[in-house]
């Protein structure tokens, strides 16, 4: 067999190169500064704007914030449509868009010089509370520019409804902050006048500070506890009782409790301290919680910046591009090849490939044709199609399957719920206790049972319903966050800790949904047949060809060389012949095992033989590859105890091998799944975990008790999920587990603490063996074991996983 | 013990004085977002160009 003659370049070796715009550890041999083209790109215009300061200002490598490079170009013409910026700018000139992997000052620097490298923009500016860029454009500027400016350096934005048109939520928070301070300031000094009276402080001095405790309580009960009563009375009216209800209860038995005593005693005992502190206490946890969830963004907002986008429209026989809000049902679309189809339809001309991926799960792309119906979240790979529209975008399938997410993810319990309710109930027990020990000595000796009854509301301390449970909660999350790992509320960390069973997605979680070779055999000299196989899809715009030239010049300049080829054409069987050098080469697909229908090229781990003069020289296989950490991880997680699951709705034969590949069992690996059927299976498995990415995960991801999407999935499983890792590692998921493991012990050893101590102080109290000073120094110490313990652990929890 | 009656009073009001100053701070907007101001603080100095990179060790 004669070989075509290519000098061997030796492969340059460089030691832990890193690609210099987001810092991942570039593949050996790799003839480039940067790991993709996108990452270039964004070099290039930051440095030609002057902005490479950015490189200085970012943290040490690999960055934090490693801008995901994006090499799409989409298109935001929707944001210059009016139908759009009625619903979503503020004003004439100013749009907010949300914007992920805000993290530092470098994104911060970077953005608001964004002015520089885009002119239609006045302002830019960051909210890293809730991770959007607010932009002024100049009057008659595009919105759609500025978008794409923001886009091309790595920013994707996506449209969001600013807090600031809705004023009401704006001054709601504000109202709520301005209760917390008039809450602290009150608590604050009615304690002073409370020890004093605890202390001792008798006669005239008791009764005065008794009542100035009352007027200090006074702005604390009404005000401050104003959404208490609110809610509460929202709740009877609707005959279903809400915590606040029990919280509203033992506010109204205190005040009772106090008036009563200081318009019938000289030396009243009152409890407007306790009060105002548990109203500071739950204010304050519900804010802290409230806040964090908003950075992460509420839902119903994903849900409108996934399906907004532009289309082009027939009008009559021009072509107009319009945001997909203004698409009715019967409209002509035309849909090209790279683009997401952003409503449900059918097929009327042309044909494309259709990769379905986001909504099934699998990657192989299927041919259209005439009549077929294609549905919104699809993408066009590439032909060009024309469509009649069905259902619009906000009616389509996807949107159905959103909601279903959004119904499942609202079912979910809480924890910080249930230790309102505990805490609330815990106070009403206080209360009937001292007021049953009260009653008790009513005729035998009204100041004993006055004393006790003082003494056991003291004592007993809701801190660790208050504020304990809360700030354990918080810790985890920000612990979580360090590690890149996003927790959306503070009670997925308690659902974690009871996670048993883990569900891995396939396509995108365990594998990295790009077709890439994943094994090139040949008998010929390898870069040799590599640069025939090359230059055979040198003009193909096809996954395979992607992925065969991404392998070449993985392997030096040799096996990505450019041969001369002629009349090479493409087999009716998804195939490829050509002539080089006077002999007859050509790439047959094999397996059909693997892809049965089709003429495909882009199925699976396809395999392909590679020919010469009808000899086989060679083999490939074509797949869509995995995550080089996926086979520790699955292994180490095994080790831990968790039953480790693969569930994919790819084709069995498909996820058996990925799933064998990591060392999987067979009752272990789940193929052929329904986005319906996973979710299913979820929702009967208590204590799952599903990992995924992707729209068709998204009714799975809420139906289990955590879901886990993963970077670079779609905006949608990001919604339906409860954490959202950051940086895409799998190893995330190992400490998530551990973080929320070492939380829950934490939580279970102050409720212990708690408990004990509650129970044997208020025995104690009631069995009038304290006296009420004792019990006014033993509360804050109870306070402070429970809150240092919690402390002690959120530092432990900073030092997991050891990356920063 | 009357010097009480003058203190508590003084140290209510300078608590009022307080408590007054932060709800008008929340009011006027100066805590919606308390993470971003602290990063804009260290960034208001002009770009230094890094003179490094501008001349391009970048090569194609």
């Amino acid at each position: 067999m004669r070989q075509i003659q290519i000098p061997l370049e030796p492969i340059p070796t460089r030691e832990a190169a890193r690609c210099r715009h987001c810092g991942l550890s570039l593949p050996s041999g790799l003839q480039s500064e940067f790991c993709c083209r996108g990452c270039e790109s964004v070099f290039e215009i930051l440095n030609s704007g002057g902005l490479t300061t950015y490189y200085k200002l970012r943290n040490e490598n690999p960055p934090t914030c490693a801008i995901p490079a994006s090499v799409s170009d989409e298109s935001f013409s929707y944001c210059d449509d009016p139908e759009v910026l009625k619903r979503f700018a503020t004003g004439d000139d100013v749009i907010h868009f949300f914007v992920e992997g805000l993290n530092c000052s470098a994104c911060l620097w970077l953005i608001r010089r964004l002015p520089q490298i885009c002119d239609d923009i006045v302002q830019a500016d960051v909210n890293f509370a809730n991770s959007q860029v607010r932009i002024v454009r100049k009057p008659g500027g595009s919105f759609a520019r500025a978008a794409s400016a923001l886009n091309r350096i790595g920013y994707r934005p996506r449209l969001v409804e600013s807090e600031e048109k809705d004023q009401l939520l704006v001054s709601r928070r504000r109202l709520e902050l301005a209760r917390i301070g008039v809450a602290a300031f009150c608590t604050g000094n009615i304690m002073i006048f409370a020890v004093s009276l605890y202390a001792g402080a008798g006669g005239r001095l008791a009764f005065q500070f008794a009542w100035i405790s009352a007027i200090l309580a006074l702005p604390v009960l009404t005000f401050c506890a104003w959404p208490f009563y609110r809610s509460a009375a929202s709740s009877i009216r609707h005959a279903r009782l809400n915590i606040d209800v029990p919280i509203v209860a033992a506010l109204v038995a205190g005040v009772a409790m106090s008036v009563y005593e200081l318009f019938t005693r000289e030396e009243p005992s009152v409890y407007f301290d306790s009060l105002s502190l548990l109203t500071f206490l739950l204010l304050s946890s519900r804010f802290w919680l409230a806040s964090i969830q908003r950075k992460y963004l509420d839902s119903h907002r994903l849900a409108d910046f996934l399906l907004i986008g532009s289309v082009q429209r027939i009008k009559g026989l021009t072509i107009e591009s319009v945001s997909n809000l203004s698409v009715r049902v019967g409209d002509r679309l035309i849909i090209d090849g790279g683009h997401i189809i952003p409503v449900d339809g059918r097929v009327v001309a042309g044909t494309a490939w259709i990769q379905s991926a986001a909504l099934t799960g699998e990657f192989a792309s299927t041919g259209t044709r005439i009549g077929d119906r294609v549905y919104a979240g699809t993408s066009c790979l590439n032909g060009r199609i024309e469509i009649v529209v069905e259902a619009e975008a906000l009616h389509s399938r996807l949107a159905t399957l959103l909601q279903d997410a959004e119904a499942a993810a609202a079912t979910k319990p809480s924890l910080v719920r249930f230790s309102d309710r505990v805490g609330a109930w815990f106070v009403g027990t206080v209360f009937t206790l001292a007021a049953g020990v009260s009653l008790a000595f009513l005729t035998t000796a009204p100041a004993e049972g006055f004393s006790r009854a003082l003494a056991l509301i003291i004592v007993t301390c809701p801190c660790v319903f208050g504020m304990a449970i809360p700030l354990s909660l918080s810790l985890a999350v920000r612990a979580a966050a360090a590690n890149g790992i996003v927790i959306k509320t503070g009670d997925v960390v308690e659902r974690l800790a009871s996670i048993r069973t883990l569900y891995f997605d396939k396509t995108g979680t365990l594998t990295s949904a790009r077709a890439a070779v994943l094994n090139f055999e040949t008998q010929i000299h390898p870069a040799t047949c590599l640069a025939i196989v090359t230059t055979l899809e040198a003009d193909q715009d096809h996954p395979v060809a992607h992925a065969l030239r991404a392998y070449a010049r993985l392997h030096g300049p040799a096996a990505d060389a450019r041969l001369a080829a002629t009349s090479v054409s493409r087999r009716a069987n998804g195939g490829l012949e050509g002539w080089i050098d006077g002999r007859h080469y050509s790439i047959v697909p094999l397996g059909a095992s693997v892809a049965p229908d089709s003429s495909s090229a882009g199925r699976l781990s396809a395999d392909y033989g590679i020919y010469e003069n009808d000899a086989m020289i060679g083999r490939f296989q074509i797949g869509d590859e995995i995550r080089a950490d996926a086979a520790g991880v699955l292994g180490r997680l095994a080790e831990r105890g968790y039953d480790v699951n693969v569930l994919s709705g790819d084709r069995a034969s498909v996820v058996e091998i990925v799933g064998q590949h990591l060392g999987l069992a067979k009752p272990q690996i789940y193929g052929d799944a329904s986005p319906e059927e996973k979710a299913r299976r979820l929702a009967q498995s208590p204590g799952s975990m599903m990992i995924g990415d992707g729209a068709n995960d998204a009714a799975a991801l809420a139906s289990a008790s955590v879901g886990v999407a993963i970077r670079g999935s779609m905006d949608v499983s990001m919604k339906a999920a409860d954490v959202y890792l950051l940086h895409g590692s799998l190893s995330a998921i190992e400490d998530l587990l551990t973080i929320a493991r070492d939380t829950r012990f934490a939580i279970r050893r102050n409720l212990a603490f708690s408990a004990a101590f509650n129970v044997t102080a208020g025995a104690l109290a009631l069995g009038g063996h304290m006296h009420p000073l004792w019990a006014a120094v033993l509360m804050p110490l109870s306070s402070l074991t429970v809150l240092g313990s919690a402390l002690l652990t959120g530092r432990s929890l900073s030092r997991i996983g050891g990356h920063k | 013990m009357n010097i009480i009656y003058l203190l508590a009073p003084l140290a209510l009001l300078l608590g009022l004085f307080f408590a007054t100053g932060f709800v008008t701070a929340v009011l006027k907007g100066q805590f919606d977002d308390t993470d971003t101001p602290p990063q804009k603080m260290l960034l208001d100095d002009e770009p230094v160009t890094d003179d490094l990179i501008l001349k391009g060790k970048h090569r194609d």
